[in-house]
């Protein structure tokens, strides 16, 4: 390949044509006068601007007019003196003398005073002298009833108060001025729940504080036990609650009536057959609910002609019947619990069951000898397939929750067995019950 | 009224005074830093005349003594204090002490002599319309915006674990003791002279060629007269770049099985010394004053010099003795004086200020030690990452406090002062509790 098929190829042009002669350009002509230098500066060919970047701020514009603040002298009228102190001030707020803001805040809590001869009639005490008690509201007072500063800074001679005792003092003379000024018939609205509020039960204090005392000073040891003892109740009743909740799974699929009531009357042979006429009376209502609300409107006038005193009269709706009756089957109504819209083919509409059952469903089925598909899917057909389905599937479950139970009275037992082998589901391994050991594992 | 009228604030141009024992600070209220931080040290002339401020005394001059006006957290040399904060007032601040109200802070266990001097140095001698002493405990809780709170406070003279609630200070739970930061520069200097390593402050060099590490310094000294106490003053300055530079805490109580990471430090003239375990021996002291180690066997014998020669050695107060406790311990102290009500709120609210508390590693290892002395409660230490907030913490709570509103009934003024004549410490007792 030489360099001339190359070109070719690419369709480069031959080596010397790239070079084109720029035309001499002239710009603009320097005028007489200018110098060469000067001229290199001005016009076509000046010099690049310098781009400037504003470093600074731009200064902050205000509509508004500098407003005039002034070195204001003010006092406190809370103070007791002349204290005159200054602060900044807007002139307009200055001229107005409005109170000082912060006055309001002076606010004191509301201690009662006592006068001798109250004193002398109502609080009297052996352990408490008067100055004593005195002293301790002149406390009560400066330190706005903080008791625990109190207790900390009291100091009266000879005398070692806790804290407990320095409250139940000033309660107990508190609601006994309270009591004397105003009887409690006559009292206010404030005036009671002030007297509501000052209730202080010594006793109850005292055993209080030692126990949280007892509290504090565990040692970490005691403290890690108590953890521990915590978090097994938590587990227990968690075990509990899960326990209860089965019990009740396994109620619902015996299809037994909740009752509250004794159950003495259930053990006789007539409870029992009143049992049974109450479920079935049970099923009507819900039945009854379905179809009256689907049929009540038409067939109330016709029903009322069509049926006779001599049928039995069932509950709600007295012009519809709404239970099977015997002469139904040769007059070709049927009765069902759920209707399906439109035609269907009947084998598609078998309730199905539950994907994680069906395998066993159809594994006992086998069984029993009868096959899963039906070659004849007639309404009785299907209705005794669906019946079986049923009683395989409930079946099934009591058998799933009888071994759960049984294997947990085994543990608990072997539990309670003092020093016997550790209870570990591991240890019971069998083929069906494969999938309870899993269940099982969850809650141990 | 004032902008910040709105969150409490009503600035009255107040002053704070806040007494150190190493570092004084004085600014105006309302601020967040003081604009004036001084030693408390001074220097001293024969002739009475005395320098204040670290660019005089920290140069030598001939005859200068270096004294210390305040010590132990209390005011020793009144006239002294008294020139230096005219000295801040007047040269520093430029202000005039008689037109503003001064706040000075007063730790808790201030004897009661030391608060009626004050009280009559400001009224008298500065001439100010008002005045109010506050509790540094309070204050450096107040800093960190906490009415109650447990504070732990190692300065340099003092180490105090107190408890406050609403603001006010417990008397039964305040627990203090002399051994913070001077103690650990004591037994720094000791370490040092163990390593046959005598110690040049910086201004005894005038220059001096770079070695390699172990070997000994060459070095050119200043010709420089200065007194024993200057000399001292100096060292301990360069202790405190020690400790800020080398010292660290470590997380659990050291031993021998703690990891020791090496460090190099570089004295003044050159030396460039290799420190070990040293770095974590002796902020160890804080927490544990006694070791079973040769420490332990070197402050018994210097103890015992000590009692012999006591006037030479005044820093006898900063060595261990047999009731200095770990700080852990004192915290224990406190809360066990504490009523049971109040323990959970000061648990969760413990506040950490105080310049010796800025050692590296100091906040966790006080939670550890916290949390092992008392589990299962939640205890939450509340230690500022910010220098000044954490060494000025008593001024800024000392500035928060002069510029609320609320306050400003509580000043003590010069005309009640005048009426109270003879009995000026009830009227302090019963107005700045």
């Amino acid at each position: 390949m030489s360099s001339a098929d190359i070109r070719d190829v690419f369709e480069l042009p031959p080596p010397g044509a790239g070079t084109k002669q720029k035309p001499k350009s002239h710009g603009e002509r320097r005028p007489e006068g200018v110098s060469r230098e000067l001229f290199s500066l001005l016009g076509e060919n000046s010099a690049p601007l310098a781009i400037y970047q504003k470093k600074f701020k731009e200064k902050p514009k205000s509509n508004q007019k500098a407003k005039n603040w002034v070195w204001h002298p003010f006092k406190n009228p809370t103070r007791e003196d002349d204290l005159t102190l200054y602060h900044w001030v807007l002139k307009s707020e200055a001229e107005s003398e409005a109170p000082y803001k912060f006055e309001k805040f002076n606010t004191t809590l509301f201690i009662q005073d006592y006068t001798e001869e109250e004193y002398r009639e109502l609080l009297e005490d052996e352990d408490w002298s008067k100055e004593e008690t005195d002293y301790l509201f002149k406390l009560c007072r400066e330190f706005d009833l903080r008791f625990f500063v109190i207790a900390d800074r009291y100091q009266w001679p000879a005398k070692n108060r806790t804290l407990e005792d320095l409250k139940d003092r000033f309660y107990t003379v508190s609601r006994k001025i309270l009591t004397a000024r105003n009887p409690i018939n006559s009292m206010t609205a404030a005036q009671s729940s002030l007297l509501n509020s000052m209730e202080y039960n010594k006793e109850q204090e005292v055993i209080r504080k030692n126990y949280l005392v007892g509290l504090a000073s565990r040692t970490p040891e005691e403290v890690a036990e108590e953890e521990a003892l915590f978090i097994e109740l938590k587990r227990i009743e968690s075990l509990q609650s899960k326990l209860l909740s089965d019990r009740e799974e396994v109620l619902k699929l015996l299809d037994e009536q909740k009752t509250t009531e004794d159950l003495q009357s259930f053990h006789t042979s007539a409870g029992v057959s009143g049992l049974i006429q109450d479920m079935v009376n049970a099923r009507r209502v819900t039945k009854a609910e379905d179809v009256t609300s689907t049929y009540s409107a038409p067939s109330s006038g016709v029903s009322s002609s069509v049926s006779t005193p001599a049928r039995p009269l069932t509950l709600n709706a007295p012009k519809v019947r709404y239970g099977p009756s015997p002469n139904d089957a040769k007059s070709g109504i049927s009765w069902h619990e759920k209707l399906h819209s439109g035609c269907f083919v009947r084998s598609q509409k078998i309730p199905a069951v539950k994907a994680s059952l069906v395998q066993k469903v159809y594994a006992t089925m086998n069984e029993l000898g009868v096959s899963s598909r039906l070659i004849m899917p007639t309404a009785k057909v299907s209705e005794k397939y669906v019946e079986l389905q049923n009683n395989i599937v409930i079946l099934l479950e009591l058998k799933r929750q009888l071994d759960r139970f049984s294997q947990e009275s085994d543990i608990q037992g072997r539990l309670n067995d003092p020093k016997k082998r550790s209870a570990s589901p591991d240890a019971i391994q069998d083929g069906p019950t494969k999938k309870l050991n899993t269940g099982l594992g969850n809650t141990s | 009224m004032s902008g910040n009228a709105f969150y409490g604030g009503d600035e009255v141009s107040a002053i704070v005074i806040d007494p150190g024992s190493k570092w004084t600070r004085i600014g105006f209220s309302g601020e967040d830093i003081p604009k004036c931080v001084l030693p408390s040290s001074y220097g001293e002339f024969e002739n009475g005349r005395r320098l204040f401020g670290e660019e005089y005394i920290y140069q030598p001059h001939k005859g200068m003594e270096i004294k210390r006006a305040v010590s132990n957290g209390w005011i020793q040399h009144w006239d002294a204090t008294l020139d230096l904060w005219q000295y801040t007032l007047k040269e520093r601040l430029k202000t005039d002490p008689a037109e503003h109200p001064i706040l000075v802070t007063e730790p808790f266990d201030n004897p009661s002599e030391n608060r009626v001097k004050t009280m009559e140095m400001i009224f008298e001698s500065l001439g100010s319309p008002a005045t109010y002493l506050a509790r540094q405990e309070a204050c450096a809780a107040f800093a960190s915006g906490k009415g109650t709170a447990c504070l732990i406070d190692v300065g340099y003279e003092r180490a105090s674990v107190s408890a406050i609630h609403d603001g006010f200070v417990l008397q039964k739970p305040y627990n203090v003791q002399p051994f913070a930061g001077a103690a650990l520069d004591e037994i720094l200097a000791d370490t040092l002279r163990e390593k046959d390593y005598e110690t040049i402050p910086k201004y005894l060099v005038r220059s001096k060629h770079p070695v390699k590490a172990g070997e000994s310094p060459r070095f050119e000294r200043a010709n420089v007269e200065t007194t024993e106490s200057f000399h001292r003053f100096q060292l301990e300055r360069l202790y405190d770049e020690w400790k800020e530079e080398c010292a660290l805490v470590s997380d659990a109580p050291f031993d021998s099985n703690t990891t020791v990471v090496d460090s190099e430090f570089e004295f003044p003239d050159g030396a460039r010394v290799v420190f070990g375990p040293e770095r974590y021996q002796i902020p160890e002291r804080l927490f544990k004053p006694s070791e079973d180690t040769k420490m332990d066997e070197e402050s018994d014998e210097n103890e015992e010099e000590k009692e012999n020669d006591e006037e030479e050695k005044k820093s006898s107060s900063n060595q261990v003795t047999k009731s200095t406790l770990g700080l852990s311990q004192l915290f224990q102290n406190c809360i066990s004086e504490c009523d049971v009500d109040i323990r959970n709120s000061l648990f969760n609210n413990i506040v950490v200020c105080g310049g010796t508390s800025l050692l590296q590693g100091f906040s966790l290892r006080l939670q550890n030690d916290l949390s092992k002395i008392y589990p299962g409660n939640r205890l939450k230490i509340h230690a500022s990452g910010h220098i000044i907030e954490r060494s000025y913490a008593s001024w800024l709570g000392g500035s928060i406090l002069s510029s609320l509103g609320t306050f400003h009934q509580l000043w003590i003024s010069r005309q009640e002062y005048d009426e109270h004549g003879a009995d000026r410490l009830a009227l302090i007792e019963k107005r700045c509790k």
